[in-house]
């Protein structure tokens, strides 16, 4: 099981890479940030969902 | 096996980053926050993955090789870390000697103060924030999960004792660095937008909750009791914050092992602890090099010398204890002050109380930016609320563990400082396009402010 968490995590830290790096050579992406599987949302999923903002 | 797998991942992640010094920066960090050493038994364990990614790092960043630099500011964090290193470079210097660890760990906080204070370089706008919040998640988020899943297979027996080749070497380090990453994957589940990755980070963080539980650790607990009154004091959902942390409480009642309540159990009664006493008797020592050497201390992990002990034993310190809870061997400090007390004196303490403090007073000061600049920034928010839960994660839970010198504090405390000066560039950019924006032309006769006014406000 350890050995099968490992592999996952050190594909998930590469493939980062390849997502941060992608996104490092291609400027014209940046305006969807996208990141893949890592990809940001612009508000928070509870935000996203309510549309109620306060402080 | 895993060791081919590691020198496969090698073998990607080095052409990845010498071509991209962020992803060579990142890399860096992550095998920080992994300790892959502990995990891998072959040809690949003797491998320098820190080294080779922070050389990669470094020297793309001195030749110039790294697209969009960020431009280095000197401000307030990055001036307390170089004091404190500064600091703790005299204080090595004049430590008592011979004690073998001295330089051994004050070659590791270099390491770890060349990382932080090189992050202005690297992470310098939202995308780089946000996959430096996943490197975390993915290098101590991962010790969590395999932890967490270990007590789960084994119905709460496994006993999680830490990672014998990392900062977290025993189950009280360990509980209180899990703590802190509750926080990074709290904030992964509210902004990953792809559905499986958000769902990965809430599972994650639930394995993390049953890895502390798995540690018996008291202070994991109470860091953890902490942490949850703490999200709900300031979240922006009070009544969802206080739903889920009384469903956590309640799941954790249910599930946990009677070994865990009866440890538990012994938090009323510590004053009668042996094990909470040695800590005690551990804090007298590390005040009495302090009284010794108010300036300097005694130099890095000096009470766990032997001959250091024996000096300072019955020396005059700030803690009286009872001689029936007196210890005979030399013991680890036990707490991050009293660690750094004894290490760098009274003045490393103020230092290293300044950098906590600074790390908590930024997230007023951005919250202060965010309200300026609109809802578009409340990610900003939302990221520096958890930033600073795992801050007080760390000030509460590191008050009876020997973790002053851990990575992921200075990381976090560093990262805060470019949240707010990425939202300062964001304010100064929207004054200028507002200043550049002609003043509205009135209609004849129509009343208001002059043009002058308005352009003035």
């Amino acid at each position: 099981m350890e050995s099968l968490l490992l592999t996952f995590d050190v594909v998930s830290m590469v493939l980062l890479a390849y997502c941060v790096f992608q996104y490092e050579r291609r400027p014209q992406r940046k305006k969807d940030l996208g990141l893949f599987a890592f990809k940001l949302a612009k508000t928070s999923r509870a935000d996203a969902k309510k549309r109620r903002h306060y402080y | 096996m895993r060791d081919l797998m590691m020198f496969a991942a090698v073998a990607c992640l080095i052409p990845l980053s010498m071509m991209s010094a962020t992803v060579a920066y990142l890399v860096w960090g992550w095998t920080a926050l992994l300790a892959p050493v502990y995990y891998l038994y072959g040809f690949m364990q003797s491998f320098r993955f820190n080294f080779a990614f922070a050389i990669i790092a470094m020297g793309m960043l001195a030749l110039g090789r790294m697209h969009e630099r960020g431009v280095y500011r000197f401000n307030r964090t990055s001036l307390l870390l170089v004091v404190f290193v500064l600091h703790a470079s005299v204080a090595v210097a004049l430590a008592y000697q011979p004690n073998p660890s001295n330089m051994t760990l004050y070659i590791e906080l270099l390491k770890l103060m060349t990382f932080c204070l090189l992050m202005p370089f690297f992470i310098n706008n939202r995308t780089r924030i946000h996959a430096m919040m996943l490197m975390i998640a993915i290098g101590l988020g991962f010790h969590g999960v395999v932890e967490g899943l270990k007590v789960l297979a084994s119905g709460g027996g496994h006993r999680v004792d830490g990672i014998p080749m990392s900062k977290m070497s025993d189950n009280n380090q360990f509980a209180v660095g899990m703590v802190m990453a509750l926080p990074v994957l709290l904030y992964l589940y509210q902004y990953l937008r792809n559905r499986w990755a958000s769902l990965a980070a809430m599972g994650g963080l639930i394995l993390t909750v049953i890895a502390v539980l798995g540690t018996n650790s008291r202070g994991g607990f109470i860091s953890m009791a902490v942490v949850g009154l703490w999200l709900v004091m300031t979240s922006r959902r009070k009544f969802l914050s206080l739903f889920v942390v009384l469903l956590a409480g309640g799941l954790i009642l249910m599930v946990a092992p009677d070994t865990w309540f009866s440890r538990m159990d012994t938090i009323d009664s510590a004053g009668q602890d042996g094990s909470f006493m040695g800590r005690v008797f551990a804090w007298k020592i590390s005040s009495a090099i302090a009284l010794q050497n108010p300036i300097f201390g005694g130099g890095l992990r000096a009470q766990q010398v032997y001959w250091v002990f024996e000096k300072f034993k019955d020396a005059p310190s700030l803690i009286s204890i009872a001689p029936e809870f007196a210890v005979s061997y030399a013991v680890a400090a036990h707490s991050i002050y009293f660690e750094v007390l004894g290490d760098m004196g009274f003045m490393g303490l103020f230092i290293f109380l300044a950098i906590i403090g600074n790390a908590v007073i930024t997230r007023f000061e951005i919250k202060r930016l965010v309200r300026t600049l609109g809802v578009e920034y409340m990610w900003a928010r939302d990221m520096t609320d958890m930033l600073t839960v795992a801050v007080v994660a760390y000030a509460v839970g590191g008050a009876a563990v020997s973790l002053a010198y851990f990575e992921i504090f200075y990381m976090i405390a560093m990262l805060q400082e470019i949240l707010k000066q990425h939202l300062r560039s964001a304010v100064a950019a929207e004054r200028k396009i507002a200043a550049a924006q002609p003043a509205p032309v009135l209609p004849a006769g129509a009343s208001g402010p002059q043009p002058e006014t308005a352009a003035a406000g």
